[in-house]
């Protein structure tokens, strides 16, 4: 045992720092490993192991070891999920140790391991109906293994799904807050095999380790993209951000579609109506990029949150009020139910924002009469505005009138904000969206070269070069070529032309 | 649920509101006013006098303004309805008497001139057949000879028959197929006035314009063209002021040259042109412009003159004195209702120079009470109290809640404020929101490549059969909504 010990220890991550082993050397070393231990005998002693081995240092070994544990209870128990897997007991905090102290380029060689650990811990907390223990979890392996968190994996809307099962949204907040640009792919592109790079290289982003073969993540569909992102807006709502749970809905919405529209999209734009109206007091213009024939499809399916929409934006409560209750079961079918009643108290606080760009100043008695509604008595209309200022939304104040009668006086001041508290938020502001715009700029980037790399792209260059062979043009530089190839053709066809 | 139904009686409502206020942009078939009924009354006494206000014009159009101003106007009803029944009698036209006489009849029952003479209109009738039967067998002759000249004055002629008799659209018919026969230039000219003003008269606004433009495109002698610049200028005004475009009609009319005179009498005379672009410009125009343009165009001068009210408001307006620039309009509010291509646009016209008076007057201030501002635009109401429920406070409130007004109301202290302008902080707000909005939009199109790329676009479903046969009637349901064939499986409620 202690040689097995010996064996699996072989290969650390602290020891390839110190030693300053090579890349190649490394890759070879833990390919070796991997087969090593996928090959050895199963009936070894892993509870020596996994107690003798240090999960940060020897991440291979360990989470080897730990499937390998795990299948044997699962077979033994004749269960997906044996006892020892449950919160709390010895497995679970094995697994949770691991997963908070990995080391990430080790764990590229056993992708696959890796998510299934992640899948079978989620199942556990979610047995147990204790999905909270879960997120913690895998929102710090998430990071752990990409901290930019730009790809789409299986991993990602599991991880969605326990937070907005457990309600634990802010926990959320770290992974979603990174905008996610890629997805895997199946196939590799062809360029790719030249770009000899050992897999545990610092240098390989984890970009590179998209496709499928890698295991990090489940063979996606578009149900799953599209679902995470609805997941993520839903976060969002619970945290009544609406502005981000929009864009969200938008990228769910703005989903590239073959012949048919998904039930998902048609979801997310009941949800897309609602936000807008609840974060801009109207409906938005829907992004350009999605078709006119998919938005029709989107607006007769959505048909009665349309009319709730109009109704809130002509400032019609009655109307409202009506629509409101005439769809009652819609809304609950939908599980918007949440959504539609949160419209009442937009409706009345873009009211006031509207006063406020109309009077600078006017008593509670006439608010009642401007508001268009019997908002009641003007305590209330106090109370109503006491709270939109506590919360931040209107700069306004309130004044207690003594001479004239005892009425509410209600100032709207658009007096800006002290200079330096000022300029400093917006230089903070302007930073971060500085950084958004660089990830995406980036991403932008990234995908024009991937596609212009891409297989479709190099099969047409080849194809159009064999066209023009008595130019002799023979191809040195493949990017090159693509614009040169791209000429030829239109030469070509001329010559067609006037034969 | 029918949740049509609302849009529905939304549509419905908003046309009946568009003729009520009778604006809005060129509507062909509502606009020959003497088709449809009255849409306007006024009360009021206007300050011309008909008998020599209709002198000025001859042809057709002298019954249209008189039976407008019959039907219209209830102090000069009866007189001018007279004036239109005699006016309907002297021509040819029988179904313009007949409606003269039923509307006197409304007006004045026991009238003597209210009881129809059907001699008279039987009598008419035949004559107007047995010319129509003759013009139309001379041009058939003509066409027979194959002489161009004689089958476009046959043409003509059954032209000219048409439009006397009031058949607009046999009339402009005939004046079109003249086309093929015009060897001159100067034939073409006179063709196409023809048309135009049978376009003016059946309300056929783009087809005034498109024939106006053949009518400048045409290669001809210098003197002619000249001879047709006014003509043309104040037809080509007519149209935009009833599309709507005000800016292009003052424009057309500040353009039209003054050797008009009365030449144009059958469509409309100088003080028209005066008056109409008067109020174009007006409405349409900043202070500079209409000192510049206006007030100082030699040649407009000339149309002024015979309006010396117009020149004045306008005066008065660009020297920032706009109580009695709007006094001068409201005194002449009762003429302009009673004009035959005003009519519709009164309303609007007016209001938008009242909206401008306001903005301009507000330009100096950072603050003014209201009284003084209701002093100034609605002195009616300046006994009432100052606050929200006063007429003027609510056209305050509706010009600043669409945009017009920058500035808000204090009740408190009953001032109207304007708003201080922040540019840095515009500025960096404006940033902000670019850069945000770029990133979105950017992720989305990034975002949408990379899922053709993955190949993860939406699909008609490839599921295997055995799943859906196990939920068969969820599935069902779901398709008849719309296709759809996928299944929103674990979202669940926030």
């Amino acid at each position: 045992m202690a040689e097995l010990l010996s064996h699996v220890t072989s290969v650390s991550s602290r020891l390839r720092s110190v030693d300053k082993i090579s890349d190649d050397r490394y890759d070879c070393q833990l390919r070796d490993l991997v087969t090593y231990i996928k090959q050895s005998d199963k009936n070894f002693d892993s509870e020596y192991l996994l107690n003798n081995l240090n999960p940060s240092h020897h991440t291979l070994s360990y989470l080897l070891m730990l499937n390998f544990k795990i299948k044997y209870l699962q077979n033994k128990r004749r269960t997906v999920l044996p006892e020892e897997l449950k919160p709390g007991n010895d497995l679970w905090v094995k697994a949770v140790l691991f997963f908070r102290t990995f080391d990430p380029i080790q764990v590229r060689y056993a992708g696959g391991e890796w998510r299934q650990l992640i899948e079978i811990i989620g199942q556990a907390a979610e047995a147990t109906a204790k999905p909270f223990l879960a997120v913690q979890v895998i929102r710090d392996a998430m990071l752990r293994l990409d901290p930019s968190s730009g790809i789409l994996t299986s991993v990602h809307i599991i991880f969605l799904r326990l937070s907005l099962l457990s309600r634990s949204y802010s926990y959320a907040l770290p992974v979603i807050g990174k905008p996610v640009i890629w997805f895997p792919t199946g196939s590799v592109q062809a360029y790719k095999k030249y770009i000899e790079q050992p897999l545990c290289s610092e240098l390989v982003s984890m970009d590179s380790l998209l496709s499928d073969s890698f295991g990090f993540s489940a063979k996606l569909t578009y149900r799953d993209h599209t679902q995470y992102f609805l997941y993520g807006a839903m976060v969002y709502m619970a945290l009544k951000e609406w502005d981000k749970s929009l864009h969200w809905l938008s990228i769910v919405i703005s989903s590239p579609v073959n012949d048919s529209v998904s039930k998902i999209m048609v979801e997310a734009y009941k949800k897309w109506v609602l936000v807008s109206l609840l974060g801009h007091g109207k409906l938005v213009t829907a992004p350009k990029i999605i078709s006119s024939h998919v938005l029709k499809v989107f607006q007769s399916l959505a048909k009665p949150y349309l009319s709730l929409s109009e109704a809130f934006e002509r400032n019609d409560l009655q109307r409202l009020r009506l629509e409101a209750d005439v769809g009652q079961s819609i809304w609950r079918h939908d599980n918007n139910e949440g959504l539609v009643s949160q419209l009442f108290h937009a409706h009345k606080s873009f009211l006031f924002l509207k006063l406020g760009r109309t009077f600078s100043a006017l008593t509670a008695a006439d608010v009642a009469q401007q508001a268009f509604t019997p908002l009641d008595s003007s305590s209330k209309i106090e109370e109503f505005v006491a709270a939109l200022v506590m919360s931040g939304s209107l700069r306004a104040t309130l004044v207690h009138l003594h001479g004239r009668g005892n009425g509410t006086m209600l100032h709207f001041s658009r007096l800006p904000e002290p200079y330096i508290t000022r300029e400093r938020c917006m230089r903070t502001q302007l930073a971060k969206e500085g950084r958004a715009l660089e990830i995406i700029t980036n991403g932008a980037d990234q995908c024009s070269n991937e596609l212009m790399m891409g297989n479709e792209n190099l099969q047409l260059v080849s194809k159009n070069q064999k066209w023009p062979d008595t130019l002799g043009k023979d191809g040195c530089n493949i990017i090159g070529e693509a614009d040169g190839g791209g000429y030829e053709i239109d030469e070509d066809i001329m010559g067609d032309n006037s034969k | 649920m029918d949740y049509m139904q609302p849009d529905a009686f939304d549509t419905a409502s908003s046309q009946n509101a568009g003729q009520a206020a009778g604006v809005g942009s060129a509507d062909l078939e509502n606009m020959s006013l003497n088709v449809t009924g009255p849409l306007v009354k006024v009360d009021d006494p206007p300050k011309f006098e008909l008998e020599s206000y209709i002198a000025n014009y001859t042809g057709r159009t002298r019954f249209n303004r008189l039976f407008l101003i019959g039907t219209c106007s209830t102090y000069l009803s009866v007189e001018a309805l007279k004036a239109a029944v005699a006016e309907a009698k002297s021509g040819r036209d029988v179904t313009r008497y007949e409606r003269a006489v039923r509307a006197l009849a409304e007006v004045t029952p026991n009238d003597p001139e209210a009881i129809p003479d059907t001699n008279w209109a039987d009598r008419m009738k035949k004559s107007v057949k047995a010319e129509t039967d003759r013009l139309e067998h001379e041009l058939r002759g003509y066409k027979n000879n194959l002489i161009k000249e004689s089958i476009r004055m046959g043409n003509e002629d059954l032209g000219q028959h048409y439009s006397q008799i009031g058949d607009l659209s046999s009339a402009s018919k005939a004046f079109q197929r003249m086309r093929d026969f015009c060897t001159t230039p100067t034939h073409i000219a006179s063709m196409l006035l023809k048309i135009i003003n049978l376009s003016i008269e059946r309300g056929d606004w783009l087809n005034v314009q498109s024939n106006v433009i053949r009518l400048r495109n045409l290669q001809s002698k210098q003197e002619e063209q000249a001879k047709n610049q006014p003509k043309m200028s104040a037809a080509l005004g007519l149209s935009q002021l009833h599309s709507g475009s005000y800016l292009d009609a003052a424009n057309s009319f500040l353009g039209t040259d003054p050797s008009l005179g009365d030449s144009y009498n059958e469509v409309l005379t100088s003080n028209d042109v005066a008056v109409y672009g008067g109020l174009c410009a007006l409405a349409s125009m900043d202070r500079n412009d209409l000192q510049r343009r206006v007030l100082d165009n030699n040649s407009f001068r000339n149309f002024l003159e015979l309006e010396p009210q117009i020149r004045r408001a306008i005066s008065f307006f660009c020297n920032s004195k706009f109580r009695p620039c709007l006094e001068i309009l409201e005194a002449y509010q009762a003429d302009y209702l009673l004009d035959v291509h005003l009519q519709r646009h009164v309303h609007t016209l007016y209001s938008r120079i009242r909206t401008k008076s306001i903005q301009q007057y507000l330009l100096p201030y950072s603050r003014v009470t209201l009284e003084s501002m209701t002093k100034m635009f609605a002195p009616a109401a300046s006994a009432l109290p100052t606050n929200t429920t006063s007429p003027f406070v609510q056209e305050l409130i509706g010009l600043i809640q669409d945009g017009t007004l920058d500035a808000r109301i204090d009740l408190e202290k009953n001032v109207l404020v304007t708003n201080q302008v922040h540019l840095r902080k515009e500025v960096q707000e404006s940033i902000i929101n670019n850069l945000e909005e770029y990133t979105r939009e950017a992720h989305l199109r990034v975002l949408r490549a990379n899922i053709i790329q993955a190949g993860l676009e939406v699909r008609a479903d490839d599921r295997k059969p055995s799943r859906e046969e196990r939920k068969p009637h969820d599935d069902r349901g779901k398709a008849s909504e719309g296709g759809l064939w996928n299944v929103f499986s674990r979202a669940s409620g926030v």
